[in-house]
């Protein structure tokens, strides 16, 4: 077996890891043409800038374009990107038309939230952004496949973050306790603590019929009161 | 809407009786008696013939309800009962039409419960026909048999032809469906229009011309009228034939359906027809459908082929003049793409036997972008020497550097790159798998592929370059000592501390165990002159004694791993020193070798490429 140039800089670049030098190690990656792996490691050491002009040479354009717009704030490339090149979403692809169309919109989803990033970091107006959100908030109460794109509901949190509407990140966080997103209530109390300093308060299940039947929809999660309940 | 059969649901005991005698009206004797007398029939007696003609009655008359009848089904509106005859197509055999001044009429041969029930999901009203009138229908039981009140004589109505039914049903509309193919009807001057747009999103499109003439659906096909009909009609409809393009969009890989943008835009434009296939000889208008089904309009539309439409578009015959042609056939070279001869003055003229070659440029090296990789050497002068020995020593990088000593500069290597960096002489950065460095931080300028290093240093053999901004050094790698060897200095004097009567005794012992050769012994322990093969004892103890004694062959010493790694990338099998240097855990110098290696496998091998 021959060892071709990708093969020998792809252990190069595994070298470098190991070794700690991960500027090096994302240069041979990018060199050997594994862009993602690329883009990660430039986004693990903090060269966005980097990170994003991997990501977009991997396809993956509305994750370059989130970093352009949320960590480097330009905003301009961020849009011209988005409208370049469509989404490359992979070879996982479902069979059915409908689960197709679902996944489409779900993406669609996605880069609107980009978009709507963008509007804040222009300063521009912030209507289709609040009607995103609104449409984020749906799409996570129905839980339609949002499996897909789990950066669906961080990326909405950072742009109410941004536009400095705490009242809409707790409105995103309960519609994904509501729709039963795994550990939701978890990663809201994360946010509460480390933002307002105060733990997060949730009703009891029992208080009211709604309440229990969200309650009951929300599997795989621990109960919602980060207290134990006395069950 | 006649009334119903005034008839009352039949108690239970009427069913024991015999089909005649449950029509309406008529009363035996024995039928008032049973009708009468429930309580008496609920005993279990047997009910006793009342007259005595009457025969044994059956327990349940059998099957009333499913003989095949001629069933006509009453309509005010044509889209209903053409709905109608559409299901009755599909089940019955033999479906008619009639009309009269105010209501349509469906008739077919069905099975009875199966006619009553399409005859309520239409929403029509169902007759019976026995004899020459047909007989308002209860909806159960078993059909009417005599004419009574609402009976309607078929010679009142008057026998329509299918298709009357189904061009006054019209077609209704459902909107919002999609398409994978659809067949576009527009004038020549719309269509280049149309199939410029269709390219420009990536659809398949195709067109060719129609001849169409405008005709109400019937099933009978244009033929050629004989001359004994009148010319004048035939005249007439020639001049009312017209072309068409018909242009075919198809999705290609990139979508599933045809972009409803599109189609929208189409649909509200006059002048374009935007229609579904049917099948190869009908086209309907898209988000059109008549209460029949596709496929029952084909089969009653045989004959021409058929474009079936809405006002203000109307129906069509048409048939094809030419076959399918792409729709990128239209498109035509403009003069400027024609080709044509070179033109004289765009090549170099010919001044001497060989061609005008570029001019070189002088290779410069310029500072690069990056400054912050790896080291892979240090290049020394006689001053900095003397601060590397006392920087090196106890420094790890002591045991694995090598030091290529020239006239007044020196040259600090070690396998895969130093990598640590110590504060003294310049740096250097190797280029590629060749041993040329570059002082750290700069670059050349034009940037150099490794064939080109191979090819203008060509023939290196065992030197080693090093190219700063201002000039070229050269060092002769096979000088190369250790780096320790500055400050180890020569072997100290050995004294051995064996007493001399052990050396006597030894060599007693040495020369009892050696066989007598022919050849006159010497007395040196030199291994130099041995004619006789020796055991390994012999060997091992006379090594033994020359050991003590500070002289002959030093024990063979196996090579380290990183002797060996360093051999190796020496020799130039980069990717072995890089696999032993990554296996005992030295990934950076192992991912230094595998990145020199993989630069030197980009290029081919001297020698394949073309020339």
């Amino acid at each position: 077996m021959a060892d071709t140039p990708q093969s020998l800089l792809n252990r190069a670049a595994h070298c470098y890891l190991r070794a700690g030098w991960i500027h090096e190690a994302a240069r041979c990656y990018r060199e050997a043409g594994a862009h993602r792996r690329a883009a990660e490691a430039w986004e693990s050491v903090g060269a966005i800038a980097d990170a994003a002009v991997d990501y977009r040479a991997a396809g993956l354009t509305t994750r370059a374009a989130w970093l352009l717009g949320h960590d480097l704030g330009d905003a301009t490339s961020a849009r011209e990107l988005l409208e370049a090149a469509p989404d490359n979403p992979g070879t996982a692809a479902p069979a059915a038309a409908e689960e197709a169309t679902v996944a489409r919109a779900v993406r669609d989803l996605l880069r609107r939230v980009v978009l709507a990033r963008c509007d804040v970091a222009d300063g521009s107006d912030l209507d289709d952004a609040l009607g995103t959100l609104d449409d984020v908030m749906d799409n996570l109460e129905q839980n339609r496949a949002t499996w897909q794109v789990p950066e669906l509901e961080p990326w909405a949190i950072a742009v109410a973050e941004a536009m400095q509407r705490l009242d809409l990140v707790a409105l995103i966080f309960a519609a994904s306790v509501r729709g039963g997103q795994y550990q939701a209530a978890e990663r809201w109390d994360a946010w509460s603590q480390r933002v307002l300093g105060v733990p997060l308060q949730l009703p009891d299940p029992d208080d009211d019929e709604a309440t229990r039947l969200a309650f009951a929809r929300s599997h795989g999660s621990l109960p919602w009161s980060p207290y134990p309940l006395n069950r | 809407m006649p009334p119903r059969s005034g008839q009352r649901p039949p108690p239970h005991s009427s069913y024991r009786g015999v089909p005649e005698e449950l029509r309406p009206g008529s009363s035996s004797p024995a039928d008032a008696e049973l009708v009468a007398d429930p309580i008496a029939d609920s005993d279990g007696s047997a009910p006793s013939p009342a007259s005595p003609e009457a025969s044994p009655l059956p327990i349940r008359p059998a099957a009333t309800t499913r003989p095949t009848v001629e069933l006509a089904v009453r309509f005010t509106s044509p889209a209903l009962a053409a709905r109608c005859l559409g299901r009755f197509l599909d089940v019955a055999a033999r479906p008619s039409v009639l009309r009269d001044a105010d209501s349509w009429w469906v008739l077919a041969h069905i099975p009875l419960d199966l006619g009553r029930e399409i005859s309520e999901l239409a929403g029509g009203v169902g007759y019976i026909r026995s004899g020459s009138s047909v007989l308002p229908d209860h909806g159960w039981g078993a059909p009417p048999t005599s004419a009574g009140p609402g009976a309607v004589d078929i010679g009142t109505l008057a026998d329509t032809p299918l298709l009357d039914l189904v061009i006054a049903a019209g077609l209704y509309q459902r909107p919002g469906l999609s398409l994978q193919t659809a067949v576009i009807l527009t004038s020549a001057a719309r269509a280049g229009g149309l199939l410029q747009r269709a390219l420009d999103l990536r659809l398949t499109a195709t067109f060719r011309p129609l001849l169409v003439r405008p005709r109400l659906p019937s099933p009978e096909p244009e033929v050629a009228e004989p001359e004994v009909a009148a010319p004048d009609a035939d005249e007439e409809a020639e001049d009312v034939a017209g072309t068409l393009i018909e242009v075919r969009l198809e999705v290609g890989q990139n979508r599933p359906q045809l972009p409803a943008a599109l189609l929208t835009a189409l649909d509200a434009d006059r002048q374009v027809l935007v229609c579904r296939q049917a099948s190869p000889e009908l086209l309907v208008q898209h988000n059109r459908f008549s209460p029949l089904t596709d496929v029952q309009l084909q089969a009653i539309l045989s004959g021409d082929r058929w474009i079936v439409a809405d006002p203000p578009y109307g129906c069509w015959t048409f048939e094809s003049l030419a076959d399918y042609a792409e729709g990128w056939q239209l498109t035509t070279m403009q003069k400027c793409h024609q080709l044509t001869a070179g033109q004289t003055g765009f090549a170099d003229p010919r001044t001497t036997a060989h061609a005008t070659l570029p001019d070189a440029k002088p290779l410069a090296v310029v500072p690069a972008s990056r400054a912050d990789g790896p080291l892979d050497a240090i290049l020394l002068d006689a001053g900095e020497l003397r601060a590397v020995r006392l920087l090196l020593e106890g420094h790890p990088l002591a045991e694995v550097a090598v030091l290529v000593p020239g006239r007044d500069q020196f040259l600090l290597l070690a396998g895969g790159g130093i990598v640590d960096r110590i504060p003294v002489g310049r740096y250097l950065t190797r280029v590629g798998s060749e041993p040329i460095y570059i002082a750290h931080g700069w670059r050349t300028e034009p940037a150099l592929p490794a064939a080109a290093w191979r090819s203008l240093f060509g023939g290196l053999g065992d030197r080693a370059l090093v190219i700063e901004p201002e000039r070229t050094l050269v060092f002769d790698l096979s000088a190369q000592r250790p780096v320790w060897e500055l400050w180890a200095g020569e072997l100290p004097e050995i004294d051995d501390q064996i007493p001399e009567d052990a050396k006597g005794l030894l060599a007693e012992l040495d020369a009892e165990t050696t066989p007598a050769p022919p050849a006159p012994r010497r007395s040196s322990p030199t291994p130099a002159a041995r004619p006789e093969p020796e055991t390994s004892a012999r060997r091992g103890i006379r090594r033994f004694v020359q050991r003590l004694g500070g002289k002959g062959p030093a024990t063979p010493v196996q090579p380290t791993w990183r002797e060996q790694a360093w051999t190796a990338e020496q020799g130039g099998d980069l990717v072995g020193a890089a696999r032993i240097y990554d296996v005992h855990g030295d990934s950076l110098r192992a991912a230094r070798l595998y990145e020199w290696a993989a630069s030197e496998a980009t290029q081919p091998a001297p020698g394949s490429g073309p020339g």
